[in-house]
């Protein structure tokens, strides 16, 4: 009687080639990690950059983000449970715009003294998704740093497809205009609704312009 | 034969699964419905080429024959010897040039370009090309060249000449939609761009159609929530900018418009009919939905002898908002604003 014991050879081979593709996956994704750093979600890359912006949504009540609704525009902002990955990330910002007016969006005033010089380079990265739409068409998303009455803005960046289930997003922002106590603008060009969560903001310093 | 449950469930999800994509398949390939001989001369009169294609280059002619390139995979053409009458010409690429799969990877098969523009620089053309994918501003613009348009020709042959410029999310812009044109000293610029910081513009070297340097100025020229495709033409000594406002490839709920503002200098400031700057959301409509014509987008302009044709596409309300073509005259107003003429 054959013992069970021996093993099949074949059975050798294939765990052999298994290993070996499971060695070769970490061994480049470790190189592709060093070649290409990418910041982690709300944290700058580098040490030197500031981080002027991060929230969860998790501490209540939502504090510092406003409704920002012009001429005509109507909508709604608010801190919603909606769990998503891990659960200790279970709040989010909702933002519904019903008209979206000449603008409608969401505000966070940012850090008291919050001041942007000309030629300044942010980083914003957040995570957003909305309810299912038509032909699964995304929004048009407008990220925009304001001087603190809105009256000027001194830097502005559009997403065209911002939708589906959650995705990370990142965007630079770079300033034509100094402004003091600035403050960060969402908005969305068409009425509906997205949740926003981990949004965080960070300046990059002078010196570390665009990478081309 | 007793087949299990789970099986028979993942029997089911295949077929369905597979039928859906067939379902798809045929609606994509589906051309759409042909006109009524009547609604096909009616659109013809106001401009309509019946020509199905997605963001028109410049017309440029060689020989004695006009060209335009498009959206498509490995970048396709239409020739005409008369601007009414276009048929298919060949495609640029046969493969994918090497730099595009590790440039931009997200680009489904590395031949998926977008946007091309066209545009005689001394003996040779040069073809400006985008790669990129749907939402994300990881792109570059590409370059290629040939002797003559004419595939008859025995020089014809097209020349991968690399990237002129690329974007990721760490840039204010996204590298894509490239227009060309010369200035009045014969410089060479490409205005680019689609939503993120809105429409830039690099300068060019005329002998080797790239960027004149690797950290040569990146020029803002105009921004908006919605922008994308500019083209800039020069006419009595301005420049004139013209962009698309709105979203494309919705069919018949596209909402692009065309809109221009002018300059002195080629740099800018544009400025509208009301002086606003293009920067700060400036523009005047040129040219909207209309009649049939939904969504027009994509400017280019053509002079012939003493008159201006204006090209653009529309998605037709008439044929289930499928992307056309249509060329109509242009004029210049008294202040000199251009109008585009229905007929």
């Amino acid at each position: 009687m054959r013992t069970r014991n021996v093993a099949n050879p074949c059975h050798l081979w294939l765990r052999a080639v298994f290993k070996a593709m499971a060695m070769v996956t970490v061994l480049s994704s470790t190189t592709v990690a060093d070649q290409q750093p990418v910041a982690p979600l709300g944290y700058s890359d580098r040490a030197t950059n500031r981080a002027l912006l991060k929230v969860d949504f998790e501490a209540e009540p939502l504090t510092g983000w406003s409704l920002l609704a012009e001429a005509g525009a109507t909508g709604q902002v608010q801190r919603e449970f909606s769990p998503r990955g891990d659960n200790t990330n279970s709040h989010s910002l909702r933002l519904t715009v019903m008209n979206p007016g000449r603008r409608c969006g969401v505000c966070n005033e940012g850090q008291p003294g919050f001041s942007v010089p000309s030629g300044g380079w942010y980083d914003l990265a957040f995570a957003a998704r909305s309810e299912q739409r038509e032909n699964n068409r995304g929004y048009g998303l407008t990220v925009s740093l304001e001087s603190e009455d809105g009256g000027q803005v001194l830097a502005r960046t559009t997403i065209p497809e911002v939708g589906g289930d959650w995705k990370n997003y990142t965007v630079a922002l770079h300033a034509y205009a100094a402004g003091s106590k600035a403050r960060l603008v969402i908005t969305l060009s068409e009425p509906g609704t997205i949740w926003l969560d981990d949004v965080s903001l960070t300046a990059r310093e002078p010196h570390t312009g665009p990478s081309r | 034969m007793i087949i299990s449950a789970n099986r028979l469930k993942v029997a089911v999800l295949l077929l369905e699964v597979s039928t859906t994509f067939v379902a798809m398949a045929q609606r994509r390939f589906d051309p759409p419905p042909p006109l009524p001989a009547e609604e096909a001369a009616r659109q013809a009169e106001l401009g309509s080429r019946g020509v199905r294609l997605h963001d028109p280059s410049t017309i440029v002619k060689c020989k004695d024959e006009y060209w335009i390139f498009y959206t498509g995979r490995d970048v396709r053409s239409y020739r005409s010897k008369d601007l009414l009458k276009w048929e298919a010409g060949p495609v640029v690429f046969s493969n994918a040039p090497a730099w595009v799969a590790e440039t931009v990877p997200a680009n489904r098969s590395g031949r998926d370009f977008w946007a091309p523009d066209v545009i005689q620089v001394g003996d040779r053309y040069l073809l400006y090309y985008s790669v990129s994918s749907f939402g994300k501003n990881t792109s570059a613009i590409g370059l290629v060249t040939n002797p003559t348009l004419d595939p008859d020709d025995p020089k014809y042959q097209w020349t991968d000449q690399g990237v002129v410029i690329t974007s990721s999310p760490r840039d204010d812009f996204n590298a894509i939609d490239p227009a060309l044109f010369q200035d009045a000293n014969g410089s060479l610029w490409m205005p680019f761009g689609s939503f993120w910081g809105g429409i830039k513009m690099i300068q060019l070297d005329p002998q080797t159609g790239k960027r004149i340097a690797p950290d040569s100025p990146v020029y803002g020229l105009a921004h908006y929530d919605s922008i994308e495709a500019p083209f800039i033409y020069r006419h009595d000594g301005k420049y004139y900018l013209f962009v698309n406002w709105g979203f494309c490839c919705r069919g018949t709920n596209s909402t692009y418009e065309i809109r221009v503002g002018r300059s002195d200098k080629v740099t800018g400031p544009y400025r509208d009919r009301e002086g606003k700057d293009l920067l700060l959301g400036g523009g005047m409509q040129l040219l909207g939905t209309e009649d049939v014509f939904i969504g027009p987008g994509h400017a280019g302009i053509l002079k012939e002898d003493d008159k201006f044709w204006f090209g653009f596409h529309f998605y037709n309300a008439a044929q289930r908002g499928s992307s056309t073509y249509a060329i109509r005259p242009l004029r210049w107003d008294q202040d000199g604003w251009p109008v585009v003429d229905r007929k």
